[in-house]
């Protein structure tokens, strides 16, 4: 992982009512910051999983989203998939600084050089 | 008078909101703020059957909530309107909004000065591509240009599957939807067990 990447992501959690957030690298390893046991950092991994099988077929159907996001009553989760296999996940609280910067985060990351 | 879901202009359009309510023959109220209240439209199973903002009601308030573009909305549960001032087709009416959205874009992109009543200033927007509603079971209730029914049926499942797990599991609340950013557009998908909704929007500029 690269160090200016490795900082990045170090500082997502700082963002206010930011959540959550976790990455899956191309080699299947894992590394999430949940936050209590409703999102702790197992849960957040095998959410990254469960989503990164359903990701793959979506190609085969003439979509393949820059990003998704899925937008619950109290936490929206961000899903984005990088084009070097990385795929990253943010969990977002609605109205706050951090599910604003959704997007601008989710540009950040696809403009990281990861390989 | 409960609120059942609040968005924000610049993340979701509204007539994304209005479309999804009317196919999806809902009963809602769509409230718009700034600071506070500019106006409402009443939906009845899926008709659209007033709309209220400022002074003026009926189809000139319902073209002039879809002139603003900053702000919020908030759905509400249905309540009965004072008066019933609409009664064309939901279809007609969006497709008239999007229209005129289209000809401001074009008048302003062509830099032509337009007056402060006209919907210039607004930002290019999508147009719907596609759409499909589904039951939970996979029958398909409403299909308008989607190529592959069944593939869409399929997907929506697999998301109903997931969602029905994480909910549970999360202990986030009711999943509203999933939104796709895809390279020329959007996509917003509804997978509830009951009920699945598909629609593709192009963005103005995908749509030339």
């Amino acid at each position: 992982m690269k160090v200016n990447f490795k900082s990045w992501f170090a500082s997502l959690p700082q963002v206010p009512g930011m959540l959550a957030c976790g990455i899956i690298r191309p080699n299947g390893r894992c590394l999430a910051h949940g936050s209590g046991k409703n999102l702790s950092d197992e849960k957040i991994e095998q959410l990254m999983r469960r989503f990164a099988d359903l990701h793959e077929p979506l190609a085969g159907t003439g979509l393949s989203p820059r990003w998704s996001t899925w937008a619950f009553e109290y936490g929206h989760l961000r899903f984005v998939p990088h084009p070097d296999n990385w795929l990253l996940l943010l969990v977002a609280t609605p109205e706050t600084e951090s599910s604003q910067k959704l997007d601008q985060l989710a540009e950040e990351f696809l403009g990281q050089p990861l390989k | 008078m409960k609120v059942e879901g609040q968005a924000d202009l610049r993340g979701v359009s509204l007539p994304d909101v209005v479309h999804l309510e009317c196919v999806g023959r809902n009963s809602s109220v769509l409230e718009l703020f700034q600071e506070q209240s500019l106006g409402r439209i009443y939906i009845d199973q899926g008709q659209i059957v007033h709309a209220v903002c400022g002074e003026i009601s009926g189809e000139r308030a319902f073209q002039k909530l879809f002139t603003i573009t900053t702000g919020t909305f908030e759905l509400l549960e249905f309540e009965v309107p004072p008066e019933r001032t609409i009664n064309r087709t939901w279809e007609f009416l969006l497709d008239r909004v999007l229209q005129q959205r289209a000809q401001a874009t074009q008048r302003s992109q062509s830099g032509e000065i337009t007056s402060a009543a006209e919907p210039a200033a607004v930002a290019p927007i999508g147009q719907a591509v596609e759409m499909l509603i589904a039951a939970g079971t996979g029958e398909v209730f409403y299909n308008w240009q989607c190529a592959a029914p069944a593939d869409r049926v399929v997907l929506l499942q697999k998301f109903a599957a997931l969602a029905e797990k994480l909910i549970p599991d999360l202990q986030l609340g009711k999943l509203d939807r999933i939104e796709f950013q895809l390279a020329a557009g959007r996509a917003i998908l509804q997978p509830r067990a009951d009920r699945l909704v598909f629609l593709q929007v192009a963005t103005a500029a995908a749509q030339t």
